[in-house]
Order: structure tokens, then sequence, then C-alpha cells
């Protein structure tokens, strides 16, 4: 880069160098997986932001990427909302994951829409807690946005679990996650502040 | 058991002699002595659960193992020789035509409380003595009621016309003289403490609060009556029965001061706001539930009480009363929080017709907040536990307490039982070291077994296993199962098993997430 351009990108707030952000300049949440970080932007979860993970059926290892975040949380004293998680979330292995329990909660499933989106609203306004994943399937962008809003302005990360992938999603950061051979297969969708997408896999743990 | 009266040959005065002496000494009392008036009820526990007993012979039973034993005879029941301890077989023999009700302890507590309640008009101290006694501090009502006959005589009618119950009651300068006397059957007032010992003399030991083992023993001893106690060596008695017997004697004759706990009606509180016009915004009803939850935090402030759920109704001119019911999660009086919770389900209230007309109650209060306190303070738990505690509220104003668990882990092999969702949440025993699943399936689901493999979503490849898991006759949901991870082509790594007992079928019971 010759010294006119870097000038320009310097006095100019409105440009910016692509591959600063590809490297990924730090700000993000740490994931614990050092591949996963590579690929995303700020090298780990967007801060105070929407994150969709779109997983062709539930349990395809998509809580898996979020285990180290757990833990981090809940050793920090954080509580993590779980909005109508499809399953039983299952304490032995929450445990051995080192997760503290205590600092879990779940809400639902068998509640109304409309209430689950309040509820995570609410939960995201209130600044309470450490993490709210949520898994609802029917989201408009409208209502995406609305939850990025609410999770900006209560500086709170928020999860949704998704089966399809929305178009013009005003999600942060879009994950599709599968199943593979050698492990989880993480493919970004959608980040905000990249312009490339790469892909990556993250081995089971044990 | 009461000795006649007319064999007392000291200054106590039966019923009808006691009107007549203090009202012609009126002048002379103070007003300022402390008298006890006992009220005791021997039939309440009948009278509770039959209306009109008066003349017919019916008798309140109680189950004691098994064992179905008269508690309470009425009084042409006792006449006919049916009396309280009798089996309930006895009792029939004794009169054939009996009419049994069964003991309703709640309804003879409510009862008890109902005429303190009414005894708070006769005086400002009343204590409550169950199961079927009251207490009254008559002394500084006198000048008020012109006289403590006239005191006895409203309290007389009004049990007899009114409530309908049968009684006796007795005035002397201490609690406990007042209720034995009472108890023993005597309608007699003492008004000086030195009568007490002559007074009480000829009762019997059954009036003293001991266990029929002590009163046998009395009985051995040749004590038959409080006179034979008196002339005991009240250290020798106190070695051989046990200190609170000395203690209750030296109450009785005002020796020792008795602390009681005095009757006070529970708090409640109703405040009622009229519209001055017709409301059907829900958002212009906010300032009027405003001022009514303000009411309600300054009554809980002065009172120094802390409330655990209130009403609003909201009256329509035609239709039926809304009612909206707030629960908390735990006391607090804060007006910003009780106010965003009603707001919370204001906001989801359906109000079909226009509100006229809106009341708060609130009934249930607590004295002081509990509040939970951290092993280590100063870790921080603390400080984050109060914090969370708000939201949890706004949500369960709104989802219902049912819809927020908590999940715990509990110690039992069986993988159904090893997880427990609830408010609680609570870290049992460390898992087994085997590898569980991230999410559990409620309800284990049956798998495509072909002859080339077995199928969920794809076929699949087995990873570890078998891990045996079986048992659990104690509660007949015995298993017998293999349990293996597994990897399905499509849906990822899943914790299957095959069941060994009856059916030999294979079932996903988990996804490793």
């Amino acid at each position: 880069m010759n010294n006119s351009l870097r000038e320009l990108v310097r006095n100019n707030p409105h440009l910016w160098s692509g591959d600063e952000v590809c490297q990924g300049k730090p700000g993000g949440i740490p994931t614990g997986h050092a591949s996963l970080d590579a690929i995303l932007p700020g090298g780990g979860w967007p801060k105070n932001a929407v994150v969709e993970m779109i997983t062709p059926h539930w349990g395809t290892g998509e809580l898996q990427l979020l285990l180290p975040l757990m833990k981090s949380m809940t050793r920090r004293r954080r509580w993590i909302l779980w909005v109508c998680p499809p399953y039983i979330p299952y304490a032995p292995a929450l445990v051995d994951a080192d997760i503290d329990i205590n600092f879990l909660m779940t809400i639902g499933p068998n509640i109304a829409c409309r209430d689950a989106l309040w509820t995570i609203e609410k939960a995201l306004q209130s600044q309470r807690c450490g993490l709210l994943m949520a898994w609802l399937n029917h989201l408009p962008n409208g209502v995406i946005r609305r939850l990025q809003l609410a999770a900006d302005a209560g500086k709170t990360p928020c999860v949704l679990f998704r089966n399809q992938r929305g178009k013009n999603s005003p999600a942060a950061l879009q994950l599709q996650v599968n199943h593979s051979d050698r492990g989880i297969h993480a493919r970004v969708l959608k980040a905000r502040g990249a312009h490339q997408y790469h892909s990556a896999d993250i081995p089971y743990p044990g | 058991m009461p000795r006649p009266l007319s064999a007392l040959s000291f200054r106590v005065y039966q019923e009808q002699e006691a009107c007549n002496k203090t009202e012609t000494g009126k002048g002379t009392r103070t007003g300022q002595q402390a008298l006890w008036l006992a009220v005791y009820l021997p039939k309440l526990a009948l009278e509770v659960v039959a209306a009109d007993q008066s003349d017919e012979v019916s008798v309140a039973v109680e189950e004691i193992k098994g064992r179905k034993l008269v508690h309470t005879a009425s009084c042409s029941a006792e006449r006919m020789g049916i009396s309280a301890g009798m089996a309930l077989s006895a009792a029939y023999a004794c009169c054939p035509g009996l009419k049994v009700h069964r003991i309703n302890e709640i309804a003879r507590e409510e009862r008890l409380d109902a005429l303190a309640a009414w005894a708070l008009q006769f005086s400002a101290v009343v204590s409550l003595h169950p199961p079927c006694s009251l207490l009254l501090e008559a002394g500084g009502s006198i000048n008020y009621f012109g006289g403590l006959a006239a005191i006895r005589d409203t309290i007389a009618r009004e049990l007899t016309e009114r409530w309908k119950h049968v009684f006796y009651q007795a005035t002397t300068p201490t609690p406990t003289a007042s209720l034995m006397l009472a108890r023993a059957g005597c309608n007699l007032v003492v008004e000086r403490g030195a009568d007490l010992r002559s007074v009480l003399g000829p009762l019997s030991i059954e009036v003293l609060p001991l266990d029929d083992k002590r009163k046998q023993r009395l009985n051995k001893t040749g004590v038959r009556i409080l006179r034979d106690l008196w002339r005991l060596p009240s250290d020798g008695l106190a070695r051989r029965f046990g200190t609170e017997l000395v203690t209750h004697l030296d109450q009785a004759l005002g020796k020792l001061p008795e602390p009681l706990n005095a009757y006070r009606i529970p708090p409640r509180f109703s405040d009622t706001r009229e519209c001055s016009f017709d409301i059907d915004e829900q958002q212009a009803l906010v300032p009027v539930v405003r001022g009514l939850v303000t009411g309600l935090c300054d009554f809980l402030q002065k009172q120094d009480l802390y409330t655990m759920d209130y009403q609003v109704h909201f009256y329509h001119r035609q239709d039926p009363v809304t009612m909206l019911h707030i629960g908390l999660r735990r006391p607090i009086r804060q007006p910003g929080y009780l106010m965003m919770l009603v707001e919370t389900q204001l906001g989801r209230a359906k109000l079909d017709a226009a509100v006229v007309r809106v009341t708060l109650t609130a009934e249930r209060f607590y004295s002081v907040a509990p509040r939970t306190r951290c092993l280590f303070p100063g870790s921080g738990l603390e400080q984050q536990d109060q914090d969370i505690a708000p939201l949890l509220e706004q949500l369960s104003t709104r989802l219902g307490a049912a819809a927020l668990k908590g999940i715990a882990t509990h110690a039992d092999h069986r993988p159904e039982y090893a997880c427990r969702t609830g408010v609680p949440a609570a870290v049992g025993p460390a898992p087994p070291g085997n590898r569980r699943p991230l999410w559990l399936l409620p309800k284990p689901r049956e798998l495509l077994n072909k002859d080339d493999g077995i199928y969920y979503r794809g076929r699949i490849h087995f990873l570890m296993g078998p891990e045996r898991i079986e048992a659990g006759w104690w509660d007949s949901d015995g298993i017998r199962r293999d349990y293996y991870v597994g990897v399905d082509d499509i849906a990822g790594r899943v914790w299957i098993y095959h069941d060994l007992t009856t059916r030999q079928k294979w079932y996903l019971h988990g996804l490793l997430g």
C-alpha cells in the first residue's frame, strides 16, 4: 500500500482496509475453538449482537461450539437463559463440561411465540444475563432487527438457533453448522465487518 | 373434676355474688390491676362441625392409629355415659342413635381466631390458647364497661346467643390460674392474688400440663389435688417432676411473670379508586393503578411489611369483574417494582368493557424480607444473584412460575433420573465419567432397525459402547439397556440404546449436540 492510500484510509473514517478486518481485529469474545476464531471477524463471537446458528436439525454440534462460552460466563457468575430449548438440557453433560448449572435457567418450551420473543427482548434489555440462547424457527427480519437492537442496548450476546436460513438477515453473524466426517463443519454465511466468508472444521472434543 | 364451690370457705364469689360485689365496690376499685378473664369452650370441636347439637346426642370423633375415638361428646351424650377418649363402638353401645361428626381442626382454629377478633372489643390484650381457650385482660376495661360483671354478662350473652357455645369463664389476677379454673369448669371471679392459693387448692391435678405418665406418678404419691402440691417442697418437686411443673405453679400464683402471645387481627390492605369517567384504554388505567400501588407501598412501609401477592380488580358497568392476580417470587415492597409487574400484566389483560372502578387488595404479608446470604461475602455471587431476581420476577409474572426452570443433577444411574428440572438449581453429585449427551429426549424415540444397520436420519455408525445401564426395580421403573455413542451421517453424534428387556429394540435417547 503506498503512502497516499494509507493517508486516505487514516484520515477518512468511512474507509478501511479489507484485509485488516478479515485477519480479525480483536474485539470478539473468544469461542474457545482456535479454528472457529480464525474465520470469525473480530476473532470470536461478536459482542452485544445477535448470532444466528443455522442447523438442518437440532443437536448437530451447534451447542458444542458454545460450551466454552457458557463455561466462561458461568465462571464469571453470569446467568444463561435458554428460551424454548427443543429437548432437555442434560445436567450431567453440562456439569461434565465444567459449566456451573446453578446459573442456567430454562424458559419454556411450552410458551407462545409472542411470549418467547417478549422474554428474549426483556432479558436482553435487562442486562442481567451473560448469554441468551433461543430455539425459534419463525423469525421475520423485523423481529431479528429488534432483538439486535435489544442486544446492543443491553450489551448481551444472543444466539438464535434456526433450521432454515433467512434471507438478508440483520443478524451480526450467520453461521451454518453441519455435521461432517471431520467433526463440526461451520461455515460463515454472513458476518458484519468481513468481506469474504470462510469455513472451518472443529473436531468433537473427547 | 371440680369440687363443689359451696365447699370453699374463701373470699371467692360465685357468679351472682360477684356481680353484686363489683358493682357495690366500684368506687374503691382502681381499675389498674390486671385481671385475666379466661374463656374455655369445652365443646368447641363438636360445635364447629355440628351446627345445632344442643339437644341431640352427637359426638365428634378423631382417628388415632386407625381407631375411631370420641373426641368431644355433646351434653346429652355425656348424660348417656359417653365420654371423651371412648372408642366409637363403645359409644354406639351406649346410644345406638348417636350422630357422629368427623373432627375438623381447621374449622376449629378458624373459629378460635374469629372469637379472638370478637373478644378484642372487650380488651386490647387477647391471647389464644389452643385448642379451645381464650384469654383476655379485663382489668383495664372495667371502668369503660361499668364493672367486671357487665363484661362477664356481655361475654356470656354473646357466646350463648350469637356463637351458641357452651363455655366456662374464670377471672383471676394471673393468666394461668384463670385458664386452670376455666378448664376445671368453674365460673368464678378471684380479685386478690392472695386468695389464689386457696381457690386453686381443690382443683384436680388433671388441669396441669403434664403427660399421663407423670400424672400417674403424682397419683401414686398420693397427690390428687393442687393443695397436696402446695404442701410439697418445691425443690424436690422440681427434681422429680421437672422444673416446668414448678414454674407453672408459680405462674398460677403470680410469683413468676407469664409472657403471652397477644392476638392481632391480620393486616389487610384494600383501596378503591373510582374513575371519573369510563376508561376503556389500558394505558389510561396506568395512572389509576399507580395511585393504588403507591398506597399499598405506603401501607407496607408504615407497617414494616412485605407482600408476595396482590390482586387488582377492575369493575365494569355491566360485565363481570376482571381480576389480575400478581404473584411474586419473593417478598418485596419497592413501588417501582410492584408497578412494573402490574403494567406487565395489564399489557396482556383483556378488558372487555370500560372500567369504572379499580380495587387493589393484599392479604398475605411477611414481616421480614427473606434474604439469602452468601457463604463467602464479597465473592460476587450475592450481587449477581440479586441482579437476576427482578428479571425472573418479571418473566414469571407474564409466563407463569412453571415456565421458568433451573436444572440440577440427581444421584441416579438411570439417565432419565439423573437430571431434574425445577426452581432450586442444586448441583448434585458429579456425573459418571462416561460420555453423556447435551440434549436428552424427553421420551426415547424408536429407531428404524434394518438388516444393514440402524437408521435415525441417516445410518448410524457406532463410536463407543456398549455401556450397560440397568436395574431400578425399587420404583417399578426398571431398565436394562446397552448404551452406545454413534454417529449419524446427517444428524451428527447420537446417544442410542438397545433395549434388552422385553422388546429388543433400538432407541434414540440423546443428542451430543
